[in-house]
This record gives C-alpha cells, structure tokens and sequence, in this order.
C-alpha cells in the first residue's frame, strides 16, 4: 500500500511537558485514519505538526513523500486542514470566505465557479451564500471550513475533531461526507474523542499521554484487544459491588459503566457464576449478569489500565 | 503571487467596510482633527483680554490705552477704578494682562522723568504671557521714542527726529502673514498619516491570531509576503485618502498655499505610508494581543509625531539630550517635506536626503516585519 503520510518518531515538548512522545505510524492512500484520544493526548499537537503549524521537537514525517521540515509548501498546496476550533472569517459571509480561500489556493479561474458551486452543493449551502458565517448554525460552520479545505481538491484531508459541539444528525451526515471523500480516493486524517465516531475509521490509533498506545482496525480493537471477558451486570450500591468483586481473584476489573458495572474476568472461568455469588454473598441484589461484546470504549479503557500499569512499573 | 496577493487585499477590504468603527477611525477622526488643528489650536495670539485702570486720566495715559487696545492684539475687557481690581480679573482667569497707569503719568513725562507703567501678565499661559509681552514693549518702545521726540521739539531741536535710530526692515518669507495654520496644516498631514496607518495595520495580524483565523491561513501555501502585502494594500489606501483630504480641504477651507508640486507630494507621501505601515506591521507581527498592539502604536506613532517630529515644538529648541531622538521619527522627515513644498516651493534635489531616509526606514520595517512573520502557531 502506498503511504501519503508517514511520521517517524515525532516527539513534540512544550518546556518540560512532552506533548507527543515519540510516535510513528502510516497512513495509506483513501485510507481514513482516526487518532482517538482523551483531551489533552496529544491529538492536536500531532496534526499541527502535521500540517506544517508547529515543528517537530524531534522526529520526521513525510507527506505526500515531501518532506515536511524542507517542503512544507509543497505539502501545504496538497492537503486541506479544518481545525478544531472554527477558524473562517466570521464577519465575511459564505461565498466571502469561499472567494478568498479560491484566490488563496489560487484555484484556476476557469476552475473556480464550478468548484465554489461543488462545495455549496456538497455542504448544502446553496441558497445561504450571502449568509454572515457567524449566523451559521453549528453544523453548516463546520460543512462550510470543510468546504474550504476541500475546495482545492487536496489529495490528504487533516481534521481536527471536526464534529466537536455539533449535533448528533449533522454528526452523521458529516461523516457521510467523509466517507464519501474516502471513496474518491481522498485521504483523511482524523481526530476525535468521540467513541462511537471513531468506528468510522478503517484504522484507528489510541493516543494516550502523547504516546500511541494501539493501532488497529475498530474491529479488531473491540475482538482482539481484550483478554478477558467482559460482564454486565446492574448492582447497587456501585462502590461496595466494586470492592466486593475487586478482591476477588478472577476479577480483574470491575467498573462503572453509566447504570451498570463491567466487570472483566479471567476467561478461563464461569465469569457469571463468580460474578452473582460474589455479589450475592456480599448481601448485594445483582441483576442477571451476562456477557457482553466489548465496546471500542471498553477496549480503549483496557489499554489505558494496561499502558498506566506499564508507566507504574517503569517508574519503579 | 498576484491571486493571493489580491485575495488578501479584497478580504482585508471586506473587513474594514463591514465594521462601521474601522471606517469611522479612518476617515472621521482625520477629519475632526483637521478641523480642531485648523480652527480651535491656533498658535497665534490675537485679543488678549485686557483689563486697564487709568488713575492719571490723562491725555496722555488715555492715549497710550488706546493705542493698546487698538491694536488686535488687545481687547479692553474691563476698566477698573483701582489697582486692586486688576488682581481679582487675573485671578478669575477673565484677564490675561492687567495695565495700571498711576496718577502723574503725564506729568512726568512732561517734566522728563520716566513715566511709570505696570504691566501684569498672568503667566500661568506661558505662551500667551510671553507673546503679550513682546507686543508690549514694541508698542511702548514706539510710543518712548515719540515722547522723546515731542520734548525734544519743545525745546527747539529740530530735525533730529530719526536720527540714530536702528530701524529693522523686516520680510517674513514663505509665510507672509506669519499663519499659523500654513505651519500646521501640512504638519497634519504626517501627524494624521502616521497615526492612521501605524494604528489601523498595527492590528491586522495580531486580530487574524486571536481570532484564530490565523491557523487556516498558515495552513495554506499562502507565504509571509503575500499575506502581509495583501493585507496593507487597503491600509495603505486609506492613508492616502487621509492625506489627499487633509491636503485639500487645507487649501479650500484654511486657504494653505500649495507653493511647490502636487505630484511631488504625493509621490513622498506614499514614501511616508510605507514607514507608518511598516511601523504597525513590525508591531502587529510581534504583540501578543489586539490591546497590547494598539497601545504600542498610540506611543510609537502618535507620540513622537506630535511632540518630537517639529509639528508643535520647533526641534531646534529642543534640549541636546532630545534632539537626537527627532532623528529616528520618520514624522520630523515628511514634515520637513511637507513645510519644503507647501511653503517653499522646493524639489527633489532639495529634499532627497529625508526623502531617502523615509525610503529606507519604510523598506528596513516592513522587511523586518515579513521576518518577524511567525510561519507558524508556536513561533
């Protein structure tokens, strides 16, 4: 597979605090790549370097085969970046912003109108042209940057936690458009904290304090990840069940999920039957536990726990 | 180079015409300044308020007052019946100069002693006070001189009557009537251009970086000088609408002569919006907020345009230690322009030397601002 971004042990510090610790990976042509992360990760930091926004402390990363310490412009007119925060001229109105950014891609003048209109059919802006971008409602905001860093038909797309304080159905269709994108054989590179969004991906990557801590498909991580078997059970009061089922020794972890506990346990054993004589020892009245699927969330937290072990054991 | 160029200009344009107070600043501020500089701050001194207390009422002492309050220069305000009363019109502020003639005035001075004369000056206007009393004693040095000569005629002697007198042939060139405002009007035109291009591009890049528009841009292939130059380009056009107005509302309304080539002027002008906009942009590329960036100009630009730059205070009177300061204000250039072709009718040849100075100070700001440039969000 051919690889439009490679970064190669990118490390960025920001005085004493290591932003992204030593990261490598690729990403393939058409792929859509996520980097899934709790704030504060590092996703930003990686995507800025990767957009030529900040240097690398140390590392090296190519796109599009350029190098970007040396070639950065090169990159530049080849990718499209939507940031995190929305970053279109507010006081300009729609077809404002769009004439600007055409002029600053300096997209063939021929060219121009047909991908202007492009964008305002794909972003569902036709008829909103002479809209001031701050009136935009959430959703329209984020189609018309993604308008904007589409409109030169960039072969590598960067986006920032594009969905962050946007409404679930806006979610959804701008992940239409970016699996539409895909198709055409655009490459997208993605962040999110968003769980359930990071299953669009075809490769994801957790990125834990900077550093990244897997790399998989959604359905792998979910399957293969995880060791242990996962079990659901409803039990009140949360706090004791835990500590009940924490001291037992198939019980690798048990843990809050919202109205029900997670309990993860030695596959080797009848998780259920542990699980309900345990808690009913203890005096507590379990719901019937079952079985369950993991979640990418449950595979995410399992890392988590595994890599803060890891850093525990590294410290001692 | 050019589409980006002329992308940035357009926006930048937008964003002036869509915010009422950018365009407000632009062209009203200008415009009441002209107004206050040309009308309200004139620095010549004409009726004073006078307040007179004749005790000798005399032909002679009331001759003297009214060759005072004749001349324009005084307004009889009040007459008082004593002396005391002098002091309560200075105190009051009502007075500016108080005029006392003591009983026996005449007759002094027709008895060839001095005739005594108090003169009081508030001198809390130090300006005025001093003008006041030069005015004075030129009258009084005539009106000596005529006492003199009638006592002399009394006696008998004729013909002497010029006789060893110095006598000054005065010609005040390029500026006949000594009018203040054909000093300070073409001084206004470097005053209000450095103010208005340092202010107005010391904001554009440090906003698009709070706004956070900045990382878009960056984003791009859009290099440092082509978002930079687009960017002046609408406030290098506003400073010359500023300074083609000032020129002639000027000449229509303050009746300023234009001596010397129009052309010249505004080709130097434009020399004069480089050094103001390179002085905004070196700011804006640099300060850390849209505050910081507005304050820095206020004292970079209008600071030393109006105070050190000869617009208000002539730089030769200025102290040693000062007078080298003057030197790096591109305003105490352009003015030295502006006087030279307003007034004198003077050329390139010349006015080459602060016409090159504002060459070089512009192109040394902004090819220091296109290095200053951050290419990227963390410097």
């Amino acid at each position: 597979m051919e690889h439009v971004v490679v970064a190669e042990n990118l490390t960025r510090k920001f005085g004493d605090f290591t932003a992204v610790d030593n990261v490598s990976f690729q990403v393939g042509r058409g792929e859509i790549y996520g980097f899934l992360g709790p704030n504060g990760a590092g996703k930003s930091t990686t995507i800025r370097m990767l957009t030529g926004l900040m240097a690398p402390t140390s590392g090296k990363a190519m796109v599009l085969e350029f190098d970007l310490e040396t070639e950065s412009e090169k990159i530049k007119e080849r990718i499209g970046y939507m940031s995190q925060r929305f970053s279109l001229y507010q006081d300009l109105t729609v077809i404002q912003n769009l004439n600007f950014y055409a002029g600053i891609y300096r997209i063939p003048r021929n060219k121009k109108a047909d991908r202007i209109d492009w964008v305002l059919q794909m972003a569902d802006l036709s008829g909103r042209e002479d809209i001031l971008a701050a009136e935009l409602a959430g959703g329209w905001k984020q189609r018309l940057a993604l308008g904007c860093a589409l409109l030169h038909e960039p072969e590598v797309l960067f986006l920032d936690e594009p969905t962050a304080g946007v409404d679930p159905r806006a979610r959804r269709g701008f992940w239409d458009l970016i699996a539409k994108m895909s198709e055409q054989g655009v490459t997208v590179f993605v962040t999110t904290h968003y769980m359930d969004e990071a299953e669009n991906c075809h490769r994801l990557s957790l990125i834990y304090s900077g550093r990244l801590i897997a790399t998989a498909t959604p359905e792998y991580m979910r399957s293969q990840v995880i060791d242990d078997r996962i079990i659901e059970v409803s039990v009140f009061p949360q706090d004791e069940a835990i500590q009940v089922l924490e001291a037992n020794p198939n019980v690798r972890r048990a843990q809050v999920f919202g109205e029900v506990l997670h309990i993860l346990a030695n596959p080797n054993i009848d998780g259920i039957e542990v699980v309900q004589k345990t808690l009913s020892a203890a005096g507590l009245k379990p719901s019937q536990p079952i079985y369950i699927e993991p979640s990418l969330e449950d595979a995410f937290i399992y890392l988590i726990e595994i890599e803060d072990q890891r850093e525990e054991g590294r410290k001692r | 180079m050019m589409r980006r160029i002329i992308a940035m200009a357009k926006k930048e344009t937008l964003h002036i015409v869509r915010d009422w107070r950018t365009m407000l600043v632009s062209f009203a501020i200008p415009l009441i300044m002209l107004l206050l500089f040309g009308y309200a701050v004139t620095l010549d001194i004409n009726q004073i308020p006078t307040v007179v207390c004749d005790q000798d009422h005399s032909p002679a002492s009331r001759d003297l007052i009214s060759k005072i309050v004749s001349s324009d220069y005084f307004r009889k305000v009040f007459v008082a019946d004593y002396p005391d009363e002098i002091k309560q019109f200075l105190d009051s502020g009502k007075a500016k100069v108080g005029l006392y003639i003591p009983s026996g005035y005449e007759v002094n001075l027709l008895k060839n002693r001095t005739g005594n004369v108090q003169v009081l000056i508030d001198g809390s206007e130090s300006n005025t006070g001093s003008i006041a009393v030069g005015y004075l004693q030129t009258i009084f040095t005539r009106e000596t001189f005529k006492s003199i000569q009638k006592n002399m005629e009394r006696r008998g002697v004729q013909g002497i009557s010029k006789a060893g007198l110095v006598e000054p042939v005065v010609r005040v060139w390029y500026n006949p009537q000594l009018r203040s405002a054909n000093n300070i009007i073409p001084g206004l035109v470097a005053v209000i251009m450095m103010i208005m291009t340092a202010l107005l591009s010391s904001l554009t890049v440090v906003r698009e970086r709070e706004h956070g528009t900045m990382e878009q841009l960056l984003a791009t292939p859009a290099r440092p000088s082509e978002i930079l130059i687009g960017k002046l380009i609408p406030y290098f056009v506003i400073g010359m609408v500023d300074c083609l107005m000032i020129v002639i509302l000027g000449s229509l309304v303050f009746n300023v002569p234009m001596a010397g080539s129009f052309i010249l002027l505004i080709l130097l002008s434009c020399a004069f919006a480089f050094c103001g906009l390179g002085i905004g942009l070196r700011i804006s590329t640099t300060a850390t907020s849209q505050l910081f960036a507005m304050q820095l100009a206020v004292l970079t630009s209008m600071l030393p345009s109006f105070l050190l730059s000869g617009f208000m205070f002539a730089i030769h009177n200025m102290p040693n230690f000062i007078r080298p300061v003057t030197y790096l204000v591109p305003a105490s250039y352009f003015i030295e322009i502006l006087r030279g072709i307003f007034l004198k009718d003077m050329g390139i040849t010349e006015l080459y030397k602060p016409a090159g100075f504002l060459l070089i100070f512009g192109a040394l700001m902004l090819i220091s601002s296109a290095m200053g440039f951050k290419r990227r969000l963390d410097g």
